[in-house]
């Protein structure tokens, strides 16, 4: 049994006539933190939404552990333990901060409106302890203070944070960031990375899409970059940053 | 056979009708006016007013039952829709609110008149010819020409004219017609003015062929949005095609079905329509 | 002194049928035009096996519930399906396919003529001919849904809806399976929605097609907008005023069609105001905006 958690395979996709996967392939192993860079519309949400189920390729495959993800729904998919940020924030808005983090918890006896009317104080229990954990996940991360106020009264930094708190509540293998720090002040920047990095300490493995080259090969074990829906070159981060063919990439 | 297929299509007109005016309202302010119906039944009863005062003088009653279809309409997008859309409202709330109009309308309408049907008799236009060994009346024929006659002309206008060119561009996109320098407001108004007009023509046709009631609006207004969804929002062609297709359906259920069920098969139609454009996960593209 | 009693089985009743549907409507944001259809598949269901198969009433009261549950489960597989605009319009197909039933079934529910002679029951003893029996049961009938309707949201499984409303993408995205969240809401809401049919049923004795129209459906869906969407009591509200607001009217003496009309005009000329400037209802926080919620 190796280690490769992950396993994409010659994956297409069009819209409309514009090629956005075109035959990418790639793999990953548990416990790696993996960049993908590129330019705009190079296709990195594009794999991010196929992988995850949002989007059906017209060819190829995505094997998580060795089961054929391709084609599943996505709340399938995330149940399977991949959890996701969107490029543009997606948060419940209209609800407090720690309702979101409860949201994103797996398993919920009081999801099951059985349990709700015959298991009342089953899912009570279960609904504590996962408050528990979600207000001590908040103050590991120093949204603590904020945990009653709506998400949508908090920065955008804030909110950012928020949505990668939300996917270590669900507890998944696999974490799949799209740009976490994109477009955040500096002192945020550190914070989120310092979370990233520990993560495969916790038995879990990150796919990061980012512009920010820095931070990139800060975290990074491995990175792939991608153009027009292709790989274009794949190592560690410097070997990558000093690959020739970048920069033809970003010339064309 | 030959019944179901003339029935269809004199009633498919009106629809056709019905339809084309309510979607284009729709497509140029967003609002599912459903007041319509109340509009709609107003000029019936103005007309039949308006025939009895002027003792039988049917072109001025219609021209009279015309414009204040027109000035009912556009008062009632002046007044309620328009403030709506300053305050950004909802497609829900505005919906509602148009609802909550067409009850006043409605009820104003039942309070002054009863409920019970009124009915208008032309013994010329009730002559029965027959056709292909089905039945047809002048005042059936008739209306089948000025609906399909009328439904030209706003394909004419919307085509060929500048005020066409306005409102499809503001149907297209609002805001952007705004920033060209449209008065969005003005060519809302206008156009739910025409179209309300318009559409009083075919509650005069109705008037004659089953009599006034103050649902009548309401009744066909249904029939028309189904029309209007299965044939499409955007288009005439669609919406005209919607409405001939309607009042297929509603006839060949009471050549296959007893009487009543008919309408039951429009909305069952509609359902299978809606679900054959499904895609389970929609909102996928981000 | 029966009179008002009689004013308070009707509020008990719609307060229960609003509650009920600003779970779809206020918390999972589902606009439905069925409210109607079910509450008259309750009322049905309830009254045909009294007068047939003389079965007590809460057993009918219940039968009546199973087959609302039974049904909308049905429906709701196939109608929740479709997009949130589209949802709106096939909930309205179905409300129609619903009363076309209703108006043209004669072998059952004997269409436009209805149903006749359905027994009133002693409730808790009190004699049948008195409204203080259904009074009390409408008043527990109302209390039940909303304790019913509270504790739905106020669980994971309301928050799970709350999020569906605002961005079902994002709750695809934690593994919820949003399609079984919504149709078990429709099915609880049209369960509670039949159950005041019932009652409905067995209180006027006599039921026919035209207290289920469409137009009742948008009474019920004004009762949650105009009392505010998923707001605590919003929806009780909105019912009472709704139903409280136009017997005022009687004390006026006027005769019964004229009054009903004047009642009707009153209503919308109410709706319409508050559409204009107050959109969120009187108890209301959020607005559907345009673009989703807007609190």
């Amino acid at each position: 049994m190796t280690d490769t958690l992950l396993e994409i395979c010659g994956l297409n996709k069009s819209f409309e006539g514009v090629n956005a996967l075109c035959g990418f392939s790639c793999s990953m192993k548990r416990g790696e933190i993996l960049g993908l860079i590129g330019p705009n519309g190079a296709g990195k949400t594009t794999l991010f939404n196929v992988i995850t189920g949002f989007i059906e390729p017209e060819d190829g495959e995505v094997i998580l552990k060795g089961v054929n993800l391709t084609n599943s729904a996505p709340h399938r998919i995330a149940k399977l333990g991949v959890a996701r940020t969107f490029q543009d924030v997606r948060l419940v808005r209209q609800v407090s901060v720690v309702d979101n983090v409860l949201l994103s918890f797996r398993a919920q006896l009081g999801e099951k409106l059985g349990n709700v009317f015959f298991h009342w104080s089953k899912s009570q229990k279960c609904e504590r302890e996962n408050f528990k954990v979600a207000m001590s996940l908040l103050e590991k991360t120093g949204l603590y203070e904020e945990s009653n106020e709506l998400a949508n009264d908090l920065s955008y930094g804030q909110q950012k944070l928020l949505s990668l708190v939300c996917c270590l509540a669900a507890d998944a293998e696999i974490l799949l960031l799209d740009e976490p720090v994109a477009g955040t002040a500096p002192a945020m920047i550190e914070q989120i990375l310092s979370i990233i990095r520990d993560l495969p300490k916790q038995d879990k493995s990150v796919i990061v899409i980012e512009h920010n080259l820095e931070a990139i090969s800060r975290i990074c074990d491995r990175a792939i970059f991608m153009d027009a829906g292709a790989k274009i070159s794949e190592g560690t981060p410097e070997e990558v940053h000093n690959d020739p063919k970048i920069i033809e990439a970003y010339l064309d | 056979m030959v019944q179901v297929l003339m029935n269809s299509i004199v009633t498919g007109a009106m629809y056709a009708l019905v339809a084309v005016t309510f979607s284009r309202i729709y497509s140029v302010s967003k609002v599912l006016h459903f007041a319509y119906a109340g509009v709609y039944t107003v000029s019936a009863y103005t007309y039949y007013i308006a025939f009895q005062a002027t003792n039988g003088r049917n072109w001025v009653a219609a021209a009279i039952a015309v414009a204040i279809a027109g000035i009912l309409g556009g008062a009632i997008e002046r007044l309620v829709y328009r403030p709506l859309r300053t305050r950004h409202a909802s497609g829900l709330t505005t919906l509602l609110a148009s609802l909550g109009v067409l009850m006043v309308v409605q009820n104003s309408i039942a309070l002054f008149f009863g409920d019970l049907s009124r009915t208008l008799h032309s013994s010329e236009l009730a002559l029965k010819v027959e056709v292909f060994g089905a039945y047809l009346t002048p005042l059936r024929a008739f209306t089948v020409v000025i609906s399909l006659w009328l439904i030209l002309v706003c394909w004419f206008l919307l085509r060929f004219t500048r005020f066409g060119l306005k409102v499809r561009a503001v149907a297209d996109n609002q805001g952007l017609a705004s920033v060209a320098g449209l008065d969005n407001d003005r060519i809302i108004l206008w156009t739910t003015a025409i179209a309300s007009a318009i559409s009083a023509v075919a509650a005069i046709c109705q008037a004659y062929d089953t009599g006034i009631n103050p649902l009548m609006g309401f009744n066909i207004l249904l029939m028309g949005v189904v029309a209007a969804v299965v044939g499409g929002m955007h288009g005439l062609l669609g919406a005209s095609a919607g409405g001939f297709f309607v009042a297929l359906v509603q006839n060949l259920g009471t050549w296959v079905f007893p009487n009543q069920w008919q309408d039951m098969f429009v909305f069952v139609l509609l359902i299978a329509f809606l679900l054959s454009r499904v895609s389970v996960f929609s909102a996928t593209q981000r | 002194m029966e009179y008002v009693l009689h004013i308070i089985v009707v509020a008990g009743i719609y307060v229960g049928l609003a509650i009920a549907l600003d779970l779809l409507i206020g918390h999972t944001g589902l606009l439905s035009l069925a409210h109607a259809a079910f509450y008259g598949l309750g009322a049905y269901t309830s009254a045909l096996l009294s007068v047939y198969l003389d079965t007590p009433f809460l057993v009918s009261l219940v039968a009546g519930a199973c087959l609302a549950i039974l049904l909308s489960l049905l429906c709701g597989i196939i109608v929740l399906r479709l997009s949130a605009e589209a949802f709106a319009i096939g909930t309205f197909g179905l409300q129609m396919v619903l009363f076309s039933i209703y108006n043209n079934w004669m072998e059952m529910t004997k269409g436009p003529f209805g149903l006749k002679d359905i027994p009133r029951p002693a409730i808790l003893g009190l004699s049948p001919q008195s409204h203080l029996g259904f009074s009390i049961m409408a008043v527990a009938y109302a209390v039940v849904a909303y304790l019913i309707a509270s504790r739905a949201s106020t669980s994971p499984f309301g928050r799970v809806l709350r999020a569906i409303r605002e961005d079902e993408v994002l709750a695809w995205s934690f593994g919820k399976s949003t399609h079984r969240f919504k149709i078990t809401v429709f099915a609880l809401s049209a369960a509670l929605a039949a159950i005041g049919g019932g009652i409905y049923a067995h209180y006027v004795t006599y039921i026919d097609p035209t207290s289920f129209t469409v137009m009742e459906s948008v009474l019920v869906v004004s009762m949650v907008i105009i009392g505010g969407a998923a707001s605590r009591y919003g929806a009780a509200v909105g019912a009472v005023v709704l139903v409280v607001f136009p017997e005022l009217l009687c004390f006026l003496g006027l005769p019964g069609s004229v009054a009903a009309n004047l009642r009707q005009i009153l209503y919308g000329g109410f709706l319409v105001a508050l559409m204009i400037w107050r959109p969120q209802g009187l108890l209301g926080t959020y607005t559907f905006s345009k673009g989703g919620i807007r609190g």
